[in-house]
């Protein structure tokens, strides 16, 4: 389970914007006229009726519906690939919560949640929507041809937001390995750095800057099936290719006019003859194409600046075919430092809109033991113990998402003790649980995120943390206190006695 | 407890009293401390218990006195201690925060606005039509775009049209006419009769009874009706016209869901009365007269839009009673009352006639008014019953 797409919890209960001076217009009796088609990507179409109306200025109440929280409820994401493939299977369930949240999760506000006003076209029925207490849906249909609002509860990833959000964990840029077993180097960093989160970029300059940005207009070719891959040359690329022998053009006339100025300035000379593109002829296309095909790095950069494509790399982590089996040739692409070269450009931006922080460097302050060495450790639902079998590393839940406890000589793998990461105890009532401690998180390509846990536990950390919330003993010894029962009459006793030194209080006796 | 918060907190406290060391700790503890004193016997001999109790009963006489005065002081100190603690809480009533409750769902039905801003109706969700699939053509006028696949309504269409429909029901009100608010979907109850409060109308949250209007003189036969003057007080006198007459027509029906009420507006249609309706994107505009075009589902929108018609129902209705004060009547008497009037007028002359024919028969040559008191005289001069009635 892991979040891909923002989930920000919307009130759409009572919007207003901007206050604007009310303009009419008498109602514009036109013509019927052809309908446009919807361009894809476009999203709001105006009405043929209202083209003729519109000047290039938007109307107030134009203004006002762009500035609404309708208007702001972004689109619908693509479901998960793995999740769309799984459907077919047995092994699909219909009640798992989905890798990433591809709609919006909105709330309302109380009162108006018990009007079943939802700022949505019409009233949601009270008997499925009061009873929460998450009050958190997705709106799958404003309305529908069966004139209804399809929505359904939201509150599996708005919860698991809120959960994230409690672990105050940065999200930091993905590591070379898929896997939560492998602990990366301690040096990560926040996908919010300036020098890796760039998308204003000017065209001409894209291709210099590829190490520094994470969208691209071009797909990212190793996560390409070869039935998407010959979809997208024979729909995408083909037709380019006048375009491409334009901007071949354009390469080797600046090519050209670069080793002339060279040239120039070894002679010690100021002027040189400039070739313009113009002056370059089909058949110098023709031979420099038939140059640079074997010279795969130059190709793949020209071909990869003309369509924009996500930086490639050698993966670091081996597949098991791979190591089986390892490959006779491989292709040397440029080095780049792209984050995202080895596993994929995310979908969305990289923090996948979980967590705006951008740094885990700030200390937690505990009420009375004051600041704390180490973040707070949080408790995780033991899944699956280790198994001895196959070597295979514990599955943890920590907050909604699922992650696995790290390989090698840490507390984690310890023989000694009746480890709940190493047994399972049927007896054990809601499952066992324990302490761990997040240290870095972060969102692949599929929209997964994967938490990578710190070696083990400071127990100090755990004490407190099991303190504060009644668990156990204290650090002073202290046991956790049971809670009393008390009467009714001792309570209204209370408030009497209460009430009455409450009036002398405010200087109704004669002795003030 | 926040150091900094503490004068906020327990401010009027300690302006109002102050307070003992004790009672300031107690301020900062959340631990109630109570002492209780337990009466413990005095181990001793018999006349040692003697001699304490001579001695306590001379100590019980001074305690009664001593109790008497401190009463008296009590009861002295009571208007001095009233007047400090008012002194106290006018001093203190300014401090503290006004909590502010900024939106209440029901505000709108109970005090409705006399005029619908954009941002009022884009809140109340006035611009959110049906899917497209299901759009009326006619209604292209009023549609602003689509958005998420339903139609958006202009906002400023909506404005427009309303105030339109606005003025139709005040200038109806003003002149006196009937009113029937018509909303028949759930949840619409609160709304349709809280409006049809402010307008002086009639209101229906339940079916229409197909024929009401074209069939009325038998479907309606026997309903309760009352002539009223132009102050709205109930005449007297009418009660034969009132047995004979046909059951009334609304003058303006002003429709929440026409979809669910085709029979209503054809009959409407059929007996010239003229309608007033929320039009959905996926309704008919031509079944009202007056369409307001809006979102008719959201009971938020619906009432936003009855509020301010209702409000313009209001207004003509207080406008037609202060002109009645002065004197100006801007309505006429219906033809059937008009005429029953007449009737009645003549008849009463008639036997006025006849009786002074018979009066002359039998006094001889005395004249009618030589025996009649001044009022009748006065009331013989400017005829009786000619009073402007109506429904």
């Amino acid at each position: 389970m892991a979040n891909g797409a923002s989930i920000q919890l919307l009130e759409l209960g009572n919007f207003c914007s901007s206050t604007r001076r009310l303009k009419e217009r008498s109602p514009d009796l036109s013509r019927p006229r052809p309908r446009p088609r919807r361009q894809p990507g476009e999203r709001f179409r105006a009405h043929p009726a209202t083209l003729t109306m519109v000047s290039r200025s938007v109307s107030p109440g134009g203004a006002l519906l762009r500035a609404s929280r309708m208007f702001s409820m972004p689109a619908p994401l693509p479901p998960p690939a793995a999740e769309a493939a799984q459907a077919t299977f047995k092994s699909h369930s219909d009640t798992a919560t989905s890798a990433y949240p591809t709609h919006q999760v909105i709330t309302t506000l109380s009162h108006a949640r018990k009007e079943g006003d939802w700022g949505l076209k019409r009233p949601l029925p009270l008997r499925s929507t009061t009873k929460s207490s998450t009050p958190m849906l997705r709106i799958k249909g404003i309305d529908t041809i069966e004139q209804i609002t399809d929505y359904a509860s939201g509150a599996d990833h708005g919860l698991t937001l809120l959960k994230f959000q409690e672990l105050g964990l940065p999200i930091s840029t993905p590591s070379s390995f898929s896997s939560s077993r492998h602990r990366t180097d301690a040096a990560t960093r926040s996908v919010f750095e300036d020098d890796i989160d760039r998308t204003a970029i000017a065209a001409k300059d894209r291709a210099k800057l590829v190490d520094q940005r994470w969208r691209f207009s071009g797909p990212w070719l190793a996560g390409m099936s070869p039935g998407d891959f010959k979809k997208y040359l024979a729909e995408r690329v083909r037709p380019r290719r006048a375009a491409f022998r334009m901007f071949l053009k354009a390469k080797i006339a600046r090519d050209l006019n670069e080793t002339a100025r060279l040239k120039a300035l070894d002679n010690a000379e100021t002027e040189y003859d400039k070739v313009t593109v113009d002056s370059i002829l089909e058949d110098d296309v023709t031979e420099y194409l038939r140059n640079v095909r074997n010279q795969n790095a130059v190709l793949y950069q020209l071909v990869g600046e003309f369509l924009d494509l996500a930086p490639l790399k050698q993966p670091t982590e081996l597949t098991t075919e791979q190591m089986l089996h390892p490959p006779q040739h491989t292709y040397s692409t440029h080095d780049t430092n792209n984050p995202y070269a080895e596993h994929g450009p995310p979908k969305t931006h990289p923090s996948a809109g979980l967590s705006y922080i951008r740094t885990g460097a700030y200390m937690d302050n505990h009420p009375l033991y004051g600041p704390q060495k180490e973040h707070k450790p949080v408790e995780a639902r033991v899944l699956r113990p280790r198994s001895q079998q196959s070597y295979s590393s514990a599955k943890l839940g920590v907050a909604g998402f699922v992650t696995e406890t790290s390989e090698g000589d840490n507390a984690h793998n310890q023989k000694s003790g009746k480890s709940p990461l190493r047994h399972f105890d049927p007896d054990l009532k809601n499952g066992a649980k324990v302490y761990v401690q997040p240290e870095t998180a972060s969102v692949n390509s599929d929209g997964k995120l994967r938490i990578v846990l710190k070696d083990s536990v400071d127990a100090e950390a755990e004490l407190v943390a099991r303190e504060l919330i009644g668990d156990g003993e204290g650090i002073f010894g202290q046991q956790r206190k049971e809670v009393e029962v008390v009467s009714q009459s001792t309570i209204r006793k209370s408030y009497s006695t209460k009430l009455s030194q409450g009036a002398q209080d405010y200087g109704l006796n004669s002795e003030n | 407890m926040i150091i900094r918060n503490f004068g906020v907190r327990h401010g009027r406290q300690v302006l109002s009293a102050p307070h003992s060391a004790p009672s300031c700790l107690r301020l900062f503890s959340t631990q109630t401390t109570t002492t209780t004193t337990t009466a413990t016997p005095v181990p001793g001999n018999q006349e040692a218990v003697e001699q304490l109790a001579a001695l306590s009963a001379t100590d019980a006489a001074r305690e009664a006195r001593l109790a008497g005065r401190r009463q008296q002081q009590e009861i002295a100190a009571i208007p001095r201690n009233f007047r400090k603690f008012i002194k106290y809480q006018k001093e203190t009533e300014k401090l503290g925060s006004e909590v502010e409750r900024r939106y209440l769902p029901d505000e709108i039905i109970r005090n409705p606005p006399h005029d619908a801003s954009l941002e009022d109706l884009l809140a109340a969700q006035c611009h959110m039509g049906h899917h497209v699939s299901r759009w009326n053509p006619a209604n292209s006028r009023y549609i602003y775009g689509e958005r998420s696949d339903i139609h958006i309504i202009s906002l400023e269409q909506t404005a427009a049209h309303l105030r339109r429909a606005a003025r139709v029901v005040e200038e109806v009100a003003y002149h006196g006419g009937l009113i029937l608010f018509v909303g028949n979907r759930k949840g619409q109850m609160p709304i349709v009769t809280r409006m049809a409060e402010l307008a002086g109308a009639c209101h229906l949250f339940q079916k229409w009874t197909p024929g009401c209007i074209t069939n009325k003189d038998v479907l309606l036969q026997g309903g309760q009706l009352k002539i009223v003057d132009e102050r709205d007080r109930e005449l007297e006198g009418f009660e034969e016209h009132l047995r004979d007459c046909r059951p009334v027509t609304p003058d303006l029906v002003v429709c929440l869901n026409p979809l669910e009420n085709y029979a209503l507006l054809r009959e409407c249609a059929l007996a010239t009365v003229p309608t007033v309706g929320v039009i959905d994107t996926d309704a008919d505009p031509s079944w009202v007269t007056y369409q307001i075009p809006a979102n008719d589902d959201s009971l938020r929108s619906v009432a936003l839009i009855a509020g301010v018609l209702g409000r313009a129902g209001e207004r003509g209705q207080q406008r037609r009673l202060a002109d009645a004060e002065k004197g100006v009547v801007k309505w006429q008497t219906p033809k059937d009352v008009f005429s029953f009037i007449g009737k009645v007028n003549a008849k009463i002359r008639r036997e006025a006639e006849e009786k002074q024919e018979n009066m002359q028969k039998e006094t001889g040559g005395l004249k009618p008014a030589d025996l009649m008191t001044e009022d009748e005289v006065i009331a013989e001069m400017f005829g009786q019953g000619a009073v402007p009635s109506k429904y």
